[in-house]
């Protein structure tokens, strides 16, 4: 049974991407994805659900905010939120960086401001110059609350073009440093696959996970991963200027791990100097 | 002690960076052969040439200017690129390697302008 789901899979491919060399490009960008995944903690709470692209824009200049909610049948996992707010600017056509405020408020608890960030991305390659588009994150979080860490965040940011479908890869690792820190390093993930339809609306797949501490994991159920559909697009405003919008519902795969659902929000308004 | 051994022995939240740094620096590393290049000027929100031909199963370097003092996006769904270019700055576009055909490309700022064609063969 699973032999002809490959099959069927492997001709659904072929029939949209058109070649067996993008098929193979496909599988092999998606083992990697899995592999990732396969690494994989429990996690309370909403975990900020974002995929970052390596591409970034010499002089945008862009203000971001963005959320989920969780939505479960238990009153314990129903209702956390993850939301931030964050003030970008692209200085040179490789670094992108970006000032962060995040609040966060468990199923039962209040909205809290948690962490102020300061977000880093670095494009490696121009754009479709490698087989794969590569870039690199780095973000530091003060924590702002009695008893927390700071954190040192850092991604792998990979994308590859198909056709019409990004596919794009955040391996995520997360160190606490400092006052109150473990020693430990997290590892979440954080991926999408994008079609490009129209600029205005692009559907697509994405999904999240949260597996623990690298050295030290979970049971599977205590693991988070969630997948669910996503609706991109953006919209000119005129004068260099441009609405970007980004929603979508998360279904969570584990029983303990993952809330039942999570739906996601993203707008930002951007302007080229 | 080697760096890298120094590093992975105190710090092990590097050792994913430290890894990833040196599986890197093996994939850059060889010399490539060069791309082919080829330029384009924005200019009063036209792109000069409109029709550019490039060589069809290569990977191509698209070189884009832009004279405008305003920025401009170049953007082609057929080539599933969008890179803006500063007012009076450049930007390297890598695209293909492409099956002969024709692919349009526009200016996403000025769209009733800014547009043409990339025609590979």
């Amino acid at each position: 049974m699973f032999a002809s789901a490959r099959i069927v899979f492997r001709r659904a491919l072929k029939a949209a991407l058109g070649s067996r060399d993008q098929v193979r490009d496909v599988l092999a960008v998606g083992a990697l994805a899995m592999s990732c995944a396969c690494l994989a903690g429990p996690s309370a709470g909403a975990q900020d659900l974002k995929v970052y692209s390596p591409t970034v824009e010499e002089g945008e200049f862009g203000i971001e905010a963005r959320g989920n909610v969780t939505v479960d049948k238990n009153r314990d996992k129903a209702g956390a939120q993850n939301q931030r707010y964050e003030l970008e600017y692209t200085p040179t056509d490789f670094w992108h960086t970006a000032l962060v405020g995040e609040l966060t408020k468990a199923a039962e608890g209040s909205l809290k401001y948690n962490v102020t960030a300061w977000e880093n991305i670095f494009q490696i390659f121009p754009q479709g110059k490698e087989w794969l588009d590569l870039g690199f994150y780095l973000e530091y979080e003060s924590a702002k609350q009695r008893g927390s860490a700071d954190a040192l965040e850092w991604k792998l940011l990979v994308e590859k073009n198909f056709g019409p479908l990004t596919l794009t890869l955040n391996p995520i690792f997360e160190k606490e440093v400092g006052r109150n820190a473990e020693k430990s390093t997290e590892f979440k993930y954080a991926s999408r696959f994008k079609l490009r339809l129209m600029p205005q609306v692009e559907p697509a797949i994405e999904a999240y996970g949260d597996i623990g501490e690298i050295g030290n994991l979970d049971s599977s159920s205590a693991q988070r991963h969630q997948v669910g559909p996503a609706l991109l697009g953006k919209f000119h405003l005129g004068n260099a200027s441009a609405l970007k919008y980004e929603i979508g519902y998360m279904f969570g795969l584990t029983r303990d791990g993952s809330p039942d659902g999570a739906f996601k929000w993203l707008i930002e308004i951007e302007h080229h100097f | 002690m080697l760096l890298g051994d120094a590093l992975m022995s105190r710090r092990t939240a590097f050792r994913p960076l430290v890894l990833l740094a040196l599986a890197f620096a093996l994939w850059a590393s060889p010399a490539t052969a060069e791309d082919p290049s080829v330029e384009l000027t924005i200019r009063d929100h036209r792109f000069v040439p409109e029709t550019l031909e490039v060589p069809a199963g290569k990977r191509v370097r698209l070189v884009i200017s832009n004279a405008d003092p305003t920025p401009e996006e170049f953007e082609s769904y057929e080539l599933n690129r969008e890179k803006v270019i500063p007012g009076n700055g450049k930007g390297i576009v890598y695209i293909g390697p492409l099956d002969p055909g024709t692919y349009p490309f526009f200016g996403d700022f000025n769209q009733s302008t800014a547009k043409g064609r990339i025609v590979a063969k």
